[in-house]
C-alpha cells in the first residue's frame, strides 16, 4: 500500500512570544497508508483538532512537512486543499448552507476541486443523481431536493454533511468529533454511515472522537495525542485487543511518566 | 396627485430598482453591508454625463459606466479581504475617495443635460415614433384623423404614447437585469457566492476562495447600482455630485419593504419584491411630498420608513409573547 498523508516534525505553536505562548503540535510524524482509517483521541488541549486544522490548512505550521498523495501541501493555502481534503465538523450547522436547498448543497459539494463556472449549478442529470446518493440513507431527503437545509435536523444535516464531504471522492476525509453533539440514536446512525461510506470508497481517514469505544470500534488504527505528541499508536490485531479499561490504563501509566518529567523540569 | 406624477413614480421606482437590485446582492446574497453605494451611483451619473457632455454616444456613456461602477466595488472588496478592514469601514473608504473622484470626473458639481441627446431623449423620440408606424400600418387613418382632431396641441395618442413611453423602457431595462440576476444567482458561481454569505466557512472548505466571491459580489453590485445612476442622469437630465446621499438607505428600504410587502422566500420572487419595493417607496416618497412635505423631509422620512420596517418583525414577536 503507497503513503497517502505523510508529516513529518510538524510543529505548532499558539500566541506565540508572549505568556500565553502554547505548543499545540509538537513535532508530530505520522504516516497513513491509502485507505487507513485513523481514529485519533486524548485528553482536552491534547491537540486533536488542532491537528485536522493543520492538515486542512486553516493555520500555517511553524516547522515540518505535509504531503498529501505525494505532493508537498504545506504552504498550500486552505482552499485549494480543500479541493482535496473532505471534512465534517462536530457543529451540525457548520457543514452545509442553510438557506440553500438540499440539492443546491450537494450541487456545491460536487463541484468540489473543479472550476466553477456559469453553468447551471443544478441540472435534472446532477438531482437525478443526488436522489441516487441520498436514498441508501433512509432519510427521505432524495423526495425533499427543494427543501431549504436550515429545516432540518442536526442529525439529517450531519448525514447531509458527510455525504457533501465525501462526494467528490477526496483523497483524505477528516472527522472532527463529528458525532459529539448528536443525540445517542442520531449519533449511532451517523456512525454507522460513516463506516458504510468509508469502506465503500476506501476513503484514507482520521476521525478525532472522545467516545473511546467508538475509537476501538471503528477504523483500523488508533493514535492517542497528549500534549501535541503522539503518546499511543495501535494497529491492526493491537488496536482489536484494546479495551477502554486497557486505554485509560495506558493513558495514565503514560500520563504518570510526563508527570516526573514535569517535575524533573520544575525542579530545575 | 395627477396620472403624470403616478406614472413618474413608478418610473423612477423602476430606474431606482436596479440600484436596490444592487443593494439586495451585497446586503442580503452576501450579507455584506456596503455603503458604497453612496459614492458609486454619483460616480454611474458622473461618468455617463461627462462621457455624453464630451460628445461620445449616450448608448456607449451608459455601457460603460457600470465598469466604473465595478471598478469601485473591486475597491472596496480588496479593502476588506486583502487589507483586512472591516466591511462598514471598506465602503465609507471608498464613498468618501468617490466624492472627490466624481468631482475631479465632473469637473464642477453639476452637469446639465438638459438641450443634449441622452438615451432618455432618444427613446422619447424613437419610441412613439415606431408606435406611430405601427398605428399607421394597422389602421390607416386614425391617426391622421386624431391629429386633426386635437389641432396644434397634443393628440390623446401622443399624450397617452408619452405617458408611458419611459414606464416600458425602465421596466424592460430592469426586469431584464433582474433575470439576468437570477440566472446568475442559480449558476455554479452563484450558488458559490450565496454559500459565502450564508455560510462561509462552509463554501471554503468545499475549495471556495471566499474573498473572491466577496470581490466579485461587491463589483456587480456596484456595477447595477452605477447603471441605475448614469440612468437616473439622464432622466432627471442632470449629474449632481449629492444625487447619491442617503441612496444606500432608500436602497434598503426598497429591498426591506419588497420584503415585508410581498413575503417571498424564492430568489427570483424576492428580486422582483425588491423592484417592487423600490416602486412602493417611490409611491410613498410621492405620497408625503403631495401632503405638504418637502423634499429636504424626504430623508427624516426614508429613515423612518427604514426603522419602521426593521423593528416590525421585533414589536410583533414581543407583543407575540406578552400575548
Amino acid at each position: 500500500m503507497k503513503d497517502m498523508l505523510r508529516l513529518k516534525g510538524v510543529r505548532k505553536v499558539f500566541n506565540r512570544k508572549t505568556v500565553n505562548e502554547k505548543v499545540a503540535l509538537d513535532g508530530i510524524d505520522l504516516t497513513l497508508e491509502k485507505g487507513e482509517f485513523v481514529t485519533i483521541i486524548g485528553s482536552n488541549g491534547a491537540g486533536k483538532s488542532t491537528l485536522l486544522n493543520v492538515i486542512a490548512g486553516v493555520y500555517p505550521v511553524e516547522e515540518g512537512a505535509i504531503e498529501l498523495d505525494g505532493r508537498d501541501i504545506t504552504s498550500l493555502p486552505e482552499n485549494l486543499r480543500a479541493s482535496i481534503i473532505g471534512r465534517v465538523f462536530q457543529d451540525p450547522l457548520m457543514g452545509t448552507a442553510p438557506s440553500m436547498t438540499i440539492e443546491e448543497n450537494l450541487a456545491m459539494a460536487s463541484a468540489r476541486g473543479r472550476r466553477r463556472g456559469l453553468g447551471r449549478g443544478v441540472t435534472p442529470q446532477k438531482r437525478e443523481l443526488f436522489a441516487q446518493y441520498l436514498r441508501p440513507l433512509g432519510l427521505n431527503l432524495e423526495d425533499r431536493l427543494h427543501t431549504k437545509v436550515g429545516l432540518l435536523s442536526g442529525g439529517q444535516r450531519q448525514a447531509l454533511t458527510l455525504l457533501m464531504a465525501t462526494l467528490a471522492k477526496p483523497k483524505l476525509l477528516l472527522l472532527d468529533e463529528h458525532t459529539a453533539s448528536l443525540d445517542p440514536k442520531t449519533a449511532k446512525q451517523i456512525v454507522a454511515l460513516t463506516r458504510e461510506i468509508v469502506e465503500k470508497d476506501g476513503l484514507t481517514t482520521m476521525m478525532v472522537t472522545h467516545n473511546m469505544e467508538q475509537a476501538l470500534a471503528m477504523g483500523n488504527r488508533l493514535i492517542m495525542l497528549h500534549e501535541g505528541k503522539v503518546i499511543l499508536d495501535l494497529n491492526g490485531s493491537a488496536k482489536r485487543a484494546m479495551t477502554v479499561s486497557g486505554l485509560i490504563k495506558e493513558f495514565e501509566r503514560i500520563r504518570g511518566e510526563k508527570f516526573t518529567d514535569d517535575r524533573v523540569v520544575l525542579a530545575d | 396627485m395627477s396620472l403624470e406624477f403616478f406614472i413618474s413614480s413608478i418610473e423612477e421606482g423602476l430606474v431606482y430598482g436596479i440600484m436596490a437590485l444592487g443593494v439586495y446582492l451585497t446586503f442580503r446574497v452576501l450579507r455584506f453591508p456596503d455603503l458604497t453605494v453612496d459614492g458609486s451611483f454619483p460616480l454611474g451619473g458622473a461618468v455617463a454625463a461627462k462621457l455624453i457632455v464630451l460628445g461620445v454616444s449616450p448608448w456607449l456613456a451608459t455601457a460603460l459606466s457600470p465598469l466604473a461602477g465595478g471598478l469601485a466595488g473591486l475597491v472596496t472588496g480588496i479593502l476588506h479581504t486583502k487589507g483586512k478592514i472591516t466591511g462598514l469601514l471598506s465602503g465609507i473608504l471608498t464613498m468618501t475617495a468617490l466624492y472627490s473622484i466624481n468631482l475631479r470626473i465632473m469637473g464642477r458639481s453639476n452637469i446639465p443635460l438638459l438641450r443634449t441627446e441622452t438615451v432618455v431623449s432618444l427613446w422619447h423620440e424613437w419610441l412613439p415614433a415606431q408606435v406611430e408606424a405601427v398605428a399607421r400600418l394597422v389602421t390607416p387613418g386614425t391617426v391622421q384623423v386624431a391629429r386633426q382632431a386635437g389641432g396644434s396641441g397634443k393628440t390623446n395618442f401622443e399624450f397617452l404614447v408619452g405617458l408611458f413611453v419611459m414606464l416600458v423602457a425602465f421596466a424592460v431595462v430592469t426586469l431584464t437585469i433582474k433575470f439576468l440576476m437570477d440566472w446568475f444567482l442559480f449558476t455554479e458561481v452563484g450558488l458559490a457566492l450565496r454559500a459565502t454569505g450564508d455560510n462561509e466557512q462552509m463554501i471554503r472548505s468545499l475549495g471556495v476562495n471566499t474573498d473572491r466571491m466577496k470581490i466579485l459580489g461587491l463589483a456587480l453590485s456596484n456595477a447595477l447600482v452605477a447603471f441605475s445612476g448614469a440612468l437616473v442622469a439622464q432622466y432627471y437630465a442632470f449629474a449632481d455630485i449629492g444625487m447619491g446621499i442617503g441612496m444606500i438607505i432608500a436602497g434598503l428600504a426598497s429591498v426591506i419593504i419588497g420584503e415585508v410587502a410581498f413575503g417571498v422566500r424564492s430568489i427570483p420572487g424576492t428580486t422582483l419584491a425588491v423592484i417592487g419595493g423600490s416602486v412602493v417607496y417611490r409611491l410613498a416618497i410621492a405620497f408625503a411630498l403631495s401632503y405638504g412635505f418637502t423634499p429636504t423631509d424626504l430623508k427624516l422620512i426614508t429613515a423612518i420608513l427604514v426603522i419602521v420596517a426593521l423593528t416590525t418583525p421585533t414589536f410583533k414577536r414581543s407583543l407575540g409573547l406578552a400575548g
